[in-house]
């Protein structure tokens, strides 16, 4: 996992990426228990123009390419593991990647979603999993600044969502 | 709904207690359960046509890596975990990168 995280770091310090931050299950793992996942999900920043509608991708891919990783379907294969590379796809998920918190994963730096922020992004989401995965955290009692949730929440109008799942919790 | 019979509260309450242990974790060991549980899945997983891999089922191509400035590793996917044996297998400490540590490196055995 070191060598993906290590590729994540030099992709941005070479400029390939603006910024990046592990999302999903992945994510989840330095926060709460450890939750079955197949791919790493990554969330990332493209230094584009604001007018060009299209991401282009391009870039990375030969990046990757030149550093010896392959495509496998909607994946790159980086030490083993299928990571995926999701250009932030709303303003919550592109704040979500701006305010990352570092985490070491043993030598490596590497930033990784907010708690806060992943709960918001799987409120918006909703996937059954997503479902799933905030209950999983409530039933842990894993601990998140409520304050700093509430605010997100309500930035982005999910804070129906959450009463409705927490409360059912409760 | 009746109330839980005391045996059944205490197995549910085990299990907190043990979920919490496993959040507590360090992140790397949480990694090592992760895989652990691919494995595990791996089976029912193929069974119902899916193509998920145990993560970590790699082994070393080449060292080549001139835009990086330091020995670079590159990695093929391969189907099985068993044909990892046929390659040697040391550590090397990457001194060129600050934050490197020492990577485990599977060398392809010279023919």
């Amino acid at each position: 996992m070191e060598i993906t995280l290590q590729i994540l770091n030099e992709l941005e310090k070479e400029g390939v990426i603006k910024t990046y931050a592990l999302g999903g299950a992945t994510a989840l793992l330095f926060f709460a228990e450890p939750a079955s996942t197949y791919d790493v999900d990554v969330f990332i920043l493209l230094d584009q123009k604001p007018s060009t509608s299209l991401i282009d991708l391009t870039p990375l891919y030969e990046s990757l390419k030149r550093k010896g990783y392959e495509a496998d379907k909607e994946h790159f294969m980086i030490d083993g593991i299928p990571v995926q590379f999701i250009p932030a796809y709303n303003d919550l998920v592109e704040e979500g990647v701006n305010k990352a918190v570092i985490k070491d994963y043993q030598l490596v730096k590497t930033k990784v979603v907010s708690l806060e922020y992943l709960i918001a992004i799987m409120l918006d989401t909703y996937r059954p999993k997503d479902k799933e995965r905030i209950a999983k955290l409530l039933e842990e009692g894993v601990e998140f600044d409520k304050n700093k949730l509430s605010e997100i929440l309500s930035k982005y109008h999910l804070t129906e969502k959450w009463e409705k799942i927490s409360g059912k919790m409760e | 709904m009746g109330k839980w019979n005391k045996n059944i509260e205490d197995i549910f309450k085990a299990k907190k207690v043990r979920r919490k242990k496993l959040s507590d974790l360090p992140v790397e060991e949480k990694f090592k359960v992760l895989i652990q549980l691919q494995k595990i899945a791996a089976p029912i997983v193929k069974s119902g046509n899916l193509s998920k891999k145990p993560w970590g089922t790699t082994t070393f191509r080449q060292i080549e890596s001139k835009d990086l400035g330091s020995a670079h590793m590159i990695f093929k996917n391969l189907p099985e975990m068993d044909d990892i044996n046929s390659y040697y297998r040391w550590n090397f400490a990457a001194s060129t990168r600050s934050n490197a540590g020492s990577y485990s490196v599977l060398w392809k055995e010279q023919q």
